[in-house]
């Protein structure tokens, strides 16, 4: 197996909540969530709202720091670790393509903006530089000197795709990349993600709710259910023999393509709601590494 | 076709923008029969909501509804004026909307809300407004329906909310529902039991069913009929089965081929349909697929009409049979490309 | 790989180029525009448009009335004031004061208003306490009665005019500042800007601040407006421009003692002043229509 290129240990996280007459209360965000990322998988987090599949993405990103626990990029804990140095390995996709793009500065400018930030090479480079990046993503350079509010949503996650990787990062977090796009795009977007990871030997991390995309694309998938880490095993175990039962009540209600195969019956999964509020779960699975 | 509870023909919506007229929707027919679910599918920017808000008489400034016809139970919608509307609205039409958690007024409490949406159209007293408040509330499986009354919006989760929503377009027995991306906002697993609630109701009480969504997942399960819309036109409609089962437009078959699914080789390349929804400012010619058509043709300049059986099936290309033996091949993942 | 060779041609978007036609079509900014120009016309020729020195009194042609009246005659258009100086020359040197004091104020309050409401918008908590609290301190002072107690202490001239109402002007720019910053403080391209490794400054500097320049352009014209009035109150109370400097709103203090029987002493800066105060708030709101690229395509 692939060395570790991510390792994250026993992250527990509390938000503060508004603080109530007795004092501050916290809100618990994650429990001890560990997760051993290798090199050149597409490692898939599903999850619910408030599953914290959001939260352990900008942990690992280290945008946010835990209450405990340590992430390792490396084998050196990223807490000690500038910004600066974790941007070049690690990058990030966000979910929305009309908010995370800044709407008063030109497609070039956005690209290029990482390497300005990095001083890597001079301006004449670095709009080159973003050139190359817009074919990589399958753009046309025409659109170098056009706004964002110009372009249709795939286009740009395109874009956006392009900005994370002109610094060659190693790692790409992808916060549900794809669900803010139409169907018909979303296969475009993944394609590319696809051919991607080839071109540049990546390692990615895709935050999703959508079940069927996460198959499609995973070859390792953790699932998230109150904060923790319920189930985590290769895609195929995962998709075909689920253990834990939140697991199974998440695939169960995933509606795919099936003609005539009716809107699954969730009054049985009502119970089992139930019993999972009442049982914490805990790991069930693992893969053995 | 008397029977038919909504009977909408040739139904236009032309928007003014400062960059000239944008027609939204072109010429849309469609029928509703009494206790059916009929589903309009179709990507953002297809015109899917404007054609259900228009339906209800609710358009956005500056937007020109013109319709051969638009009968509600045999009555012509277009004769009736704002205040005609405004009695079928939430009495005998009702709608959800996607976004629960903007559609509650956040200042009233569930019961006011509930209440107010009968008194409007008839005339109850509060107790009997509220005594069917509570009946509704938990029949969209709600618990503790008589405390939830008392409550605001805020206290309740966004499942619960949407829950409300629906309680509510049910209060007063409405004949034909619309519902908008009803769930799209929610998890997965609310997704599931709300939607099968919304459909064992729609059986209980009889009524029409319009659901508007990009979900083909949630249509293949849920719909009698459906309508496939791109930029502005319905290019398919006919009966669930023949939609799933024999595609005949090349858009439905690349919206069904490029889903995700388990038959698509995994962390392989999904077909996909090239290019973007082109502008609907200043009107297109032809076919509007036709720039991202694999089969694309010089005949595709020419306007098409749908064509086929109303009642089975109606397509609007003109290529269907190549088009359906392409579409087996493109079903196990192979691309096609002109 | 035909599949993006075909999204090539299809994703090709129009070069794109600022539509001028928005700014051409709309009324109000060419209305301000064109007022606005005129008067900066005015300031700038004025050392030789000016028929007359402003300053030169001839005591012998006082309150001569402007053409257009009986006794009026084409030496000067529009007139003497109670010292014999031409009207003309010094309406004409008094909009160079105007726009100077509107401009410079703005500047000095726009700076100091933009970084306070910056810091308090993005940074929040403490800093925020701190900010809001030095911004409610200054709209507890009366504006007109401190710039008036400065003005008497300091003596009066141009710049302790300007720096004086830039000091207390700036509290709606730190207010609007803030708040469209805590707007956007939250937004996906900050944090993707933080993904980068942009540093506080970076990301304030090339994220944030673009994104105000709306909010900026439209209170910095209502702040030049507002002081140019101010500075006109100022003269009118005798504590503004020192005297023989031609402001508009000394004149109209000037006058105030004729109003009765020559009112067009009064009426002329009046009118004058009206309009670049109208023009420069019309071409704020156009500016924030126009220039949102949002609205741009």
């Amino acid at each position: 197996m692939p060395e570790v290129v991510l390792n994250v240990s026993n992250i527990s996280h509390f938000y503060r909540a508004a603080s109530g007459f007795w004092g501050r209360r916290s809100v618990r965000a994650l429990d001890d969530v560990s997760l051993k990322i290798h090199r050149g998988e597409i490692v898939g987090i599903v999850g619910e709202s408030g599953s914290g599949k959001t939260t352990i993405s900008k942990i690992m990103m280290g945008l946010l720091t835990p209450t405990s626990g340590t992430v390792e990029l490396d084998g050196r804990s990223i807490s000690e670790q500038s910004r600066r140095d974790i941007a070049r390995r690690i990058q990030f996709v966000f979910q929305d393509p009309y908010a995370s793009l800044n709407p008063r500065q030109s497609i070039g400018r956005i690209i290029s903006q990482p390497l300005k930030v990095h001083g890597i090479g001079t301006s004449v480079e670095q709009a080159k530089a973003a050139r190359e990046a817009l074919d990589v993503v399958g753009l046309s350079s025409r659109i170098f000197d056009a706004y964002p509010n110009q372009l249709s949503g795939g286009q740009r996650q395109r874009v956006a795709i392009a900005r994370a990787l002109i610094l060659k990062p190693d790692i790409l977090i992808c916060d549900e990349p794809t669900s803010a796009l139409d169907v018909s795009v979303q296969s475009q977007v993944l394609n590319l993600l696809l051919d991607l990871r080839k071109e540049f030997d990546l390692t990615y991390v895709m935050v999703s709710h959508n079940l069927s995309v996460i198959e499609h694309m995973a070859s390792r998938v953790a699932v998230m259910y109150l904060g923790r880490i319920v189930e985590l095993n290769v895609s195929e175990a995962i998709f075909s023999a689920p253990v834990h039962p939140y697991t199974k009540l998440l695939l169960d209600s995933a509606m795919t393509v099936a003609p005539g195969a009716g809107i699954p019956d969730m009054r049985i999964t009502e119970e089992l709601r139930e019993n999972l509020r009442q049982h914490p779960p805990a790991i069930t699975s693992f893969t053995p590494a | 076709m008397d029977s038919m509870l909504l009977d909408i023909e040739k139904l236009n919506v032309t928007i003014d923008t400062a960059a000239g007229p944008l027609k939204a929707v072109q010429n849309v027919s469609l029928r509703v029969a009494k206790g059916e679910t009929f589903c309009i599918v179709g990507e953002s920017g297809c015109g899917k909501s404007i054609t259900a808000l228009s339906l209800m008489g609710l358009m956005p400034k500056r937007a020109k509804r013109r319709a051969e016809r638009m009968m509600f139970d045999g009555t012509d919608m277009t004769t009736l004026g704002e205040s005609g509307m405004r009695r079928l609205r939430g009495n005998r039409i009702s709608m959800i909307f996607q976004e629960p958690m903007t559609s509650l007024n956040p200042v009233f409490t569930i019961g006011q809300q509930l209440t107010d949406v009968m008194r409007a159209h008839s005339r109850v007293s509060l107790a009997e407004a509220r005594e069917r408040a509570a009946f509704l509330l938990n029949k969209v499986g709600i618990t503790n329906a008589r405390e939830r009354l008392g409550q605001f919006p805020h206290e309740l989760s966004g499942g619960l909310r949407q829950r409300v929503m629906i309680a509510m377009a049910l209060m007063c027995s409405p004949d034909l529902m619309i519902a908008d991306e009803p769930t799209t906002a929610l998890d997965v697993t609310i997704q599931a039991e709300l939607l099968r609630l919304l459909r064992d109701l729609q059986q209980e009480f009889e009524m029409g069913l319009v659901l508007i969504t990009h979900d083909l997942g949630i249509v293949s399960r849920i719909a009698d009929r459906i309508a496939v819309m791109y930029a502005g036109q319905i290019v398919e409609d006919g009966t669930a089965d023949e939609i799933f089962g024999n595609p005949l437009h090349p858009y439905t078959q690349g919206l069904i081929a490029c889903i995700p699914s388990p038959d698509h080789p995994r962390m392989q390349h999904l077909p996909s349909i090239p290019g973007t929804v082109p502008p609907l400012i200043g009107g297109l010619k032809g076919c509007h697929f036709r720039e991202r058509c694999p089969y694309a043709m010089p005949s595709c300049m020419e306007e098409i009409e749908l064509k086929g059986h109303e009642a089975a099936h109606r397509y609007r290309c003109i290529l269907p049979a190549q088009t359906s033996a392409a579409h087996a091949k493109m079903a196990q993942g192979e691309q096609v490309h002109a | 790989m035909s599949d993006q060779t075909l999204e090539y041609r299809l994703a090709d978007i129009a070069p794109p180029r600022r539509n001028y036609r928005r700014w051409l079509t709309h009324t109000g900014l060419i209305l301000g525009g064109t007022i606005l120009g005129i008067i900066l016309i005015m300031a700038v020729l004025a050392p030789f448009i000016a028929p007359f020195n402003p300053y030169e009194q001839n005591l012998l042609v006082r309150i001569v009335p402007p053409v257009w009246m009986d006794g009026g005659s084409w030496e000067h258009p529009l007139g003497t004031d109670h010292l014999g100086r031409d009207y003309l020359s010094r309406l004409l040197y008094g909009a160079q004061v105007s726009l100077l004091i509107g401009v410079g104020t703005a500047l000095i309050s726009g700076v100091i208003g933009t970084t306070l409401g910056i810091l308090a918008g993005y940074f929040g908590g403490k800093v925020d306490t701190v900010i809001t609290f030095i911004i409610t301190a200054r709209l507890s002072m009366p504006v007109i009665l401190v710039a008036l107690a400065v003005v008497a202490l300091a003596g009066s001239s141009l710049m302790i005019v300007m720096t004086v109402l830039g000091l207390l002007l700036w509290d709606r720019f730190a207010l609007v500042i803030r708040a469209a910053t805590q707007q956007i403080r939250n937004a996906d391209f900050v944090t993707a800007s933080q993904v980068q490794g942009c540093s506080v400054f970076q990301t304030l500097r090339y994220e944030i601040l673009p994104n105000l320049m709306n909010s900026l352009v439209v209170v910095a014209t209502l702040e030049m407006a507002q002081a140019i009035v101010l500075e006109a109150a100022l003269s009118f109370l005798g504590l503004g421009v020192p005297a023989p400097l031609p402001s508009w709103g000394l004149m109209i203090a000037e006058g105030k003692s004729f109003i009765l029987f020559d009112p067009w002493l009064i009426t002329i800066p009046g009118v004058l002043l009206f309009a670049l105060v109208l023009g420069t708030n019309l071409l704020g709101d156009g500016l924030r229509d126009v220039t949102a690229p949002e609205a741009r395509n």
